[in-house]
């Protein structure tokens, strides 16, 4: 059987990819089913000290974990550079569509043609969907490029 | 008129052509590996690897830093590949001739062509 040779930058993306999955799969159901206009103000605080309070977790012991298995430090040089301007680009370019989708779907709803612009609950639903959609997109392109070119 | 037969014979280079390098044959002469050469020069191995698989295009910069590191010209490191994207094409083409002759100068030639000539005219 051979071996996949992966490097630590590889492991980092892998990282950012595992992250946004869990936040998706733990917390994102808290804003479906919850409307924030029904939610307390403590609640909601409670719910974004959660999600800090695991960000910091997460990332403090993967980042250990990853240096004590690789001692080397990662030299970033011009096709890294070249690289993260890339995969920039498509996620700037996905999120725009997204916005736009998301725009136009409201103008196009009945809210808007009957009383004006109202945006409903689902907004921020949406916007974390988008944010941590594309935040995965963008970390698994980079991977793609890292591992092709 | 006189009618003049040229031959232009060029070399059509093609848009595209590759850039190549000697980078592992050479690192391997001096015994060194990918991570000590990466090293030197100040990139990740990665780096190393894609430029010696052509996958990736080094900056000037970078390129005449491995040159320095490896001891060589840059010209005998990095190359285009031109052999397979040129070729040589022959074209015949009629240019008119447009200067006057004298009348001392005329050959039997030249005046079956001006016969021609203003025969085609009338």
């Amino acid at each position: 059987m051979t071996s996949i040779n992966i490097s630590k930058k590889e492991i980092y993306i892998i990282i950012d990819i595992v992250f946004s999955i869990l936040l998706i799969i733990i917390f994102l159901p808290f804003f479906y089913n919850n409307s924030i206009s029904h939610l307390t103000n403590s609640e909601v605080i409670s719910k974004v000290i959660q999600v800090i309070i695991f960000s910091i977790v997460f990332f403090s012991t993967t980042y250990a974990l990853l240096e004590i298995k690789f001692k080397r430090k990662i030299i970033k040089d011009e096709r890294d550079y070249l690289i993260s301007s890339k995969t920039y680009k498509l996620s700037y370019l996905i999120y725009n569509i997204c916005l736009f989708w998301i725009i136009g779907h409201y103008l196009d709803g009945n809210s808007f043609k009957n009383n004006g612009l109202e945006f409903d609950d689902s907004i921020i639903f949406i916007l974390l969907i988008v944010i941590t959609g594309v935040s995965i997109v963008k970390s698994s392109y980079q991977l793609y490029v890292y591992r092709t070119s | 008129m006189l009618n003049l037969r040229i031959n232009y014979t060029y070399i059509e280079h093609h848009r595209y052509m590759k850039l190549k390098n000697s980078i592992k044959e050479k690192r391997q002469k001096r015994k060194l590996t990918q991570q000590e050469l990466a090293d030197l020069v100040g990139v990740s191995r990665q780096t190393i690897i894609s430029i010696e698989r052509y996958r990736y295009k080094p900056s000037l910069e970078l390129g005449l830093r491995m040159a320095h590191v490896l001891e060589l010209d840059i010209n005998k490191l990095f190359y285009l590949d031109l052999e397979k994207n040129t070729t040589i094409k022959t074209i015949e083409k009629s240019k008119p001739i447009t200067e006057s002759k004298k009348f001392q100068d005329f050959k039997e030639k030249d005046w079956k062509n001006l016969w021609v000539d203003l025969k085609n005219k009338l």
